[in-house]
Formats: C-alpha cells, structure tokens, sequence
C-alpha cells in the first residue's frame, strides 16, 4: 500500500553541508500492518515520518525518492490533490498532538472542521461519527463538549487518535504518541491503538524510542539508525534472532525486572553527526563484532527470511555459503 | 548560631538520618485541595539508595521539593542530621543545600545555557566551600573526571548546547556534587535519555554512592531501574506509600495492586505477546488514571482504579502492614506476599 524507495532527506544549510537525516531509505507497508520504527534521538525517525506524510518544506530541505501511497507518488501530486489526500487516506499523530489542539474550540469543533473540508457528512453524522470514535478510544462520548485543557494529557492523546481516525485513513503515522506520558497511560493507550487497527484493519506506522514497547505490539519492526534502516524485520523474528549488532545492544538495555538478577547494559559510544558524511558502517566505531570492511564500506540490506539486515556479518556468510 | 556557618558544615557528623516522619503536604484551599503526600514515613542513611516509584501526580516531586527545602511540609517533619528540614530559613538553609543537592529530569533546562561546564562546576565550589578561584578550577577538572566528561580540556569551555542529552545529565551530576553533599536527590534522572546512555548515567549514580558515600533519592516510573540501583524501594499513589520494602523483594514480588500494575505496565519485549506471566492484568479501565475518577474519600486512594476492591476499601484506609522489609496498604491482597 505504502511504497517507499530510495528516500533522502537533506536539511540545507546556508553554512555547512547541512544535514542529511534519512539516507536512502526504502520499505513498504501493506495494508492491516502494525509497523514499528524504532531509533534513538537524531537518528531520523521523525524526518521519515514527516517527509513520508509531506510535510517538509521543499524549498529549504533536498528530498530525494519516491512515496507511493495507493498507486499515487506524494511528492508528485499537485497540492490540492495532496490536501485532499491528507486524514482521508494518511493521517498523522505527532508527540505534542495532544497540544496541538486549538485551545478555544469544543473537541467537537474540530473533528468537524476535519470532517466538513474532506467529506460531505451531514451535522447528525458527524456528531454520530464522533461519539463513535471516542468510545472507540474508550472516552465518554461527552468529552466532544469539552475544550482541550479539561482533559488530562492521556485524555487528549487518545482524542488525537480518534481525529486522526475520523475519516478512516488508510495509513495512520504516530510520532512518539505517547511519549510524554506515563507507563500506565503509555500501555492503555497503545493496547487500545492496536486493537483498533486490528478492528479496523488500517495500517499503522508507529515512530517510537522505545523498543520494548514496539516489539510488544508491531507486527513488523524496522530499526533505524543514523537515517539508515539497520534491521527489518516481523516482531517476533526480531525477538527471536535480532541480527544488526545495534538492534542486540538495544535488546540488552530491556532488562526484565522479575528476573533472577537484574543488570543494566548500555551502549557505549554515541551516534554519527549527520552531517557529515558517513564512511562505511555507520555504527562501527561502537560496534563489538566490526571488522576492515565496517569503516569502509557501507552495508547495504541483505535479506535475511522474512526481513533484512544492513550488516557486512551477515553478507560475509553469504558469500562463504555460495 | 555561634559558628561560622562553614564551622558548622563540618560538624555533621557521619552517621547522619534522613527522616521523614508522618509527612503531609496538602496543595490548595479548602474545597480544592490536593494531597500530594499523606503520612508519609522513610528515611535514609548514608551510603544507600531508596527509589521512590509512582507514575506522574503519584507525589514523587513533591516530596523532593520537601526534603530538598524548596517546599515545607503541612503536617509531620523532615529531619536530616541536626537540622529540621522544615524550618530552615536563610544561611541555615543555604548550609542544609551544601549537603543535599538535587538533579532533575530535563538536562535541557536545567543548565544555564550562557554558562561554561567549567563555571557551572565552578560555582557551587566557590559558593558553598569558598574555595578560590584557582582552587576551584582544580577541583571542577577533578570532578570532570569523576563524571567521565573528558578529556577534560576537550569539554571545559563548551556551553550546554553543545553537549549531548547524556553528556548534559553527566554535568548537571558533576554540579550537585561538586561540594560533596551527603545526599542527592534526583528526580527522573534519565527519563529523558535515549535507552542506551541509560546504563552509564545509573552506573555512574552507583559508582559515586560506593566510592563517595553519598545517598540518593532515586524518583523514577521504571521499576527496572529502580530494583538494579536502589536498596528500597517506596511506592506512591496519589501522595501515599502503598508498598515499601527491599527493592528486590517490592519488584520481584509485588503485593499491592497499585505495584502489580506498575509492574505489568513495564515494557518486556521478551515476554509472548499478550500474556502476562506474573502479575495480574487489572481491566483496561482501571489501568489508566485519566479513566479514573476522583479519589474516594477516607478509604484507599486507590480503590476507585483497584481490579480487587471490596467494599471496606472504600471506607477504612488500610494501615503498611508485614515485616519491616517489604510491608504493604492493602486490605485485600490478590497475593500478599511474606518473604523475609
């Protein structure tokens, strides 16, 4: 449904190079999937996750590749056709979606705001859809009469998740969505969020930090590191046989707090400056297993089953196998 | 106050308590009030480390604010040492912060942006120890090092936005303890760092409590954490200690709902999707507090959000019981747990 190939996105700068936060990025996302992205700050997560919704601003950033969304290439379509694109088939949930309500209009305005300018619902349908929606993300359908600072941050993220939904989107991007909130809100919300999709079999890409969280609910799991995709891989392969030395690292730092002993690993080392160029593998200054070809080479993605790994390990058993 | 105030700084001896006793602090005016610490009883001694766990209005950062001065308490008292925390004004306030510093949460805006890592390590030096300014400067490089903000020439002249989140956190530790205070209490020290820095940060916070003797309040939402760093583990709901005890018996083995939810709410990509393997999982409703309604008044504050309320829960407030190691609020317990 989502095809993406080859994406680049470049920061320019008036001084310096500037900074090229995606590199080459190609996936897809078919339909009724729970794709996780998952990658540490300035990895370039939300860059992937704006550009892929359109969002950046042409004339101050270089954006290389393609989108296609249903068959139609986003970054080719004119601007009212891409307006009209926007909540009916992809829509997007972002950190501080929460905030980005308009603090004096009703809930209810502005679902209907969305509503008017992308469907042709009648007043009792709307307001029909709303109350469905909200109970859908288990709110009382009377928080369409509140305004935005009467509800707790939970409580607002979860009404993010219903406007996002109202005209049944075919994609749905969340940023961080529930970042800001705490664990227990965190896991409602995500619990509800994939049952959802589940229910209303949309696809979801859910840009997230937090990989114990993603591995619990994604389908499918895709690593990011330095603008590059690492690792791709279904949840429950990656659990299994996680393959990228950064994804194993990032394994570690989840402890589970029943166990017998409980030790806290890191990673040592930090990431690559994006802006400068990237010799080789971009994570083998802090990579335990690299070798010569590491700092010269860039990886490129080698399948591995159902999924792929950017790591010269893995290519240099291909070739011994072959 | 004969002595001079930096006379008196020494005269804390080394076996000294942090004790809250009975605490309570009540925001707000009749009608509105808010309870952010009700009764609350712990206390801290040298060398250990006591985590107190709750998710965001559980009352973590208010006690902080109690024991740190910043805010005094409206029932009960905080006494560290020789002094009674709550009603230190002034130069005897000024002398109390020489021993007990603080790390907070964001590393973004907790940093003078204008200020050098060197003056930021500088100052408290200068201030609280009146040392000179080259005396100063020798001891903020020796704590550069401590902290592993190194090389140290490398790092002395930079200003905050040119450090990363971590290397940040590093120089807001170096800061509270540069005058070697006997106690530290961090708020959220590594929330907002990125999974794989985590470690070095609390590695780092273990590492200054066995080489300084220096104690930690260690506020968190992460039981993980919590059990791997800390000797005692505190529980908060809504300002009261529902669950306290030696860290690993709370995680392991938690007994209160409230505990059993925290835990179940932890992040375990190694555990089968959907199952629960220890904890039982409350109803969606009762997970999320925002779904939760007011608290019921005079019995557990927990009992509206509770998968195993009984009807005394909501009229008798339940009393800590069980051993002096791991000790509980809660009258009907799914599980209770009595391990010694």
């Amino acid at each position: 449904m989502l095809e993406v190939k080859d994406l680049r996105v470049t920061y320019t700068s008036k001084r310096g190079p500037g900074v090229t936060a995606v590199r080459d990025v190609s996936f897809d996302i078919p339909d009724n999937t729970f794709v996780g992205l998952v990658g540490e700050s300035g990895c370039g997560k939300s860059t992937l996750g704006f550009a892929l919704s359109r969002l950046l601003d042409p004339a101050r950033n270089e954006i290389h590749g393609s989108v296609v969304l249903d068959g139609q290439d986003l970054y080719k379509l004119s601007d009212e056709a891409l307006r009209k694109l926007r909540w009916s088939k992809l829509s997007l949930v972002l950190q501080g979606g929460m905030n980005a309500f308009n603090p004096v209009l009703k809930i209810k305005n502005q679902f209907m705001d969305v509503m008017r300018e992308h469907s042709d619902m009648t007043k009792a349908q709307m307001l029909d859809r709303i109350s469905e929606l909200l109970k859908a993300v288990n709110l009382n359908p009377s928080v369409m009469e509140a305004y935005p600072h009467e509800l707790s941050g939970g409580m607002k993220q979860r009404a993010a998740i219903a406007l996002a939904l109202v005209l049944q989107p075919r994609l749905v991007i969340l940023d961080e969505p529930t970042t800001a909130l705490d664990v227990v809100v965190q896991r409602s919300i995500v619990t509800m969020l994939s049952a959802l999709q589940r229910q209303l079999g949309f696809s979801v890409l859910f840009v997230s930090h937090d990989l114990g969280l993603v591995l619990e609910f994604a389908d499918r799991v895709m690593v990011m590191y330095a603008g590059q995709i690492v690792e791709d891989k279904p949840a429950d392969m990656l659990i299994e046989t996680a393959e990228h030395p950064y994804t194993k690292a990032l394994l570690k730092c989840y402890a589970d707090p029943g166990a017998e002993t409980v030790t806290l690993s890191g990673i040592p080392g930090s990431p690559p400056d994006l802006g400068a160029a990237i010799q080789g593998c971009p994570f083998a200054p802090r990579c335990a297993n690299a070798f010569a070809d590491c700092r010269s080479i860039p990886p490129a993605p080698v399948d591995r089953g159902a999924g792929r790994v950017a790591c010269h390990l893995y290519r240099a058993e291909e070739v011994a196998r072959s | 106050m004969s002595l001079d105030y930096r006379d008196q700084a020494r005269t804390l001896s080394n076996d000294w308590v942090l004790e809250l006793n009975n605490v309570g602090k009540i925001y707000g005016k009749k009608g509105n009030v808010t309870v952010a610490a009700h009764k609350v009883n712990f206390t801290v001694e040298p060398g250990k480390i006591v985590a107190l766990v709750g998710e965001s209005g559980s009352g973590k950062s208010t006690l902080a604010r109690l024991i740190t001065g910043v805010e005094r308490p409206t029932e009960g008292s905080v006494r560290f040492g020789q002094w009674q925390v709550d009603s230190l004004s002034g130069r005897d306030l000024r002398l109390y912060r020489r021993h007990v510093q603080m790390v907070f949460q964001d590393p973004f805006s907790s940093l003078n942006p204008q200020n050098t890592v060197l003056y930021t390590i500088v100052r408290p030096l200068r201030r609280h120890l009146g040392m000179s300014e080259s005396q100063a400067i020798d001891a903020a490089k020796s704590i550069m090092e401590t902290v592993r903000l190194t090389p140290v020439e490398h790092f002395m002249h930079r200003k905050p936005h040119q450090l990363s989140g971590g290397q940040r956190q590093r120089l807001v530790i170096a800061r509270a303890i540069a005058c070697e205070p006997k106690l530290v209490v961090a708020d959220e020290p590594v929330s907002m760092l990125d999974v794989s820095i985590r470690a070095d940060i609390l590695h780092l916070i273990d590492e200054i409590r066995h080489t300084r003797n220096t104690s930690f309040v260690y506020i968190t939402h992460d039981m993980v954490s919590a059990r791997a760093l800390s000797d005692e583990v505190i529980v908060l709901y809504r300002g009261h200690v529902v669950e306290q005890g030696a860290a690993d018996e709370v995680v392991r083995h938690p007994a209160h709902p409230y505990t059993q939810l925290l835990f179940s709410s932890v992040p375990r990509p190694f555990r089968s999707r959907g199952h629960n393997s220890r904890s039982v999982e409350p109803s969606a409703a009762s997970r999320d507090s925002s779904l939760a309604s007011q608290v019921s008044t005079g019995g557990c504050p927990f009992a509206p959000r509770c998968p195993y309320v009984i009807d005394d829960c909501r009229s008798t407030a339940p009393a800590l019981v069980g051993l002096p190691s791991h000790r509980h609020a809660c009258l009907n317990s799914p599980n209770p747990t009595h391990d010694a």
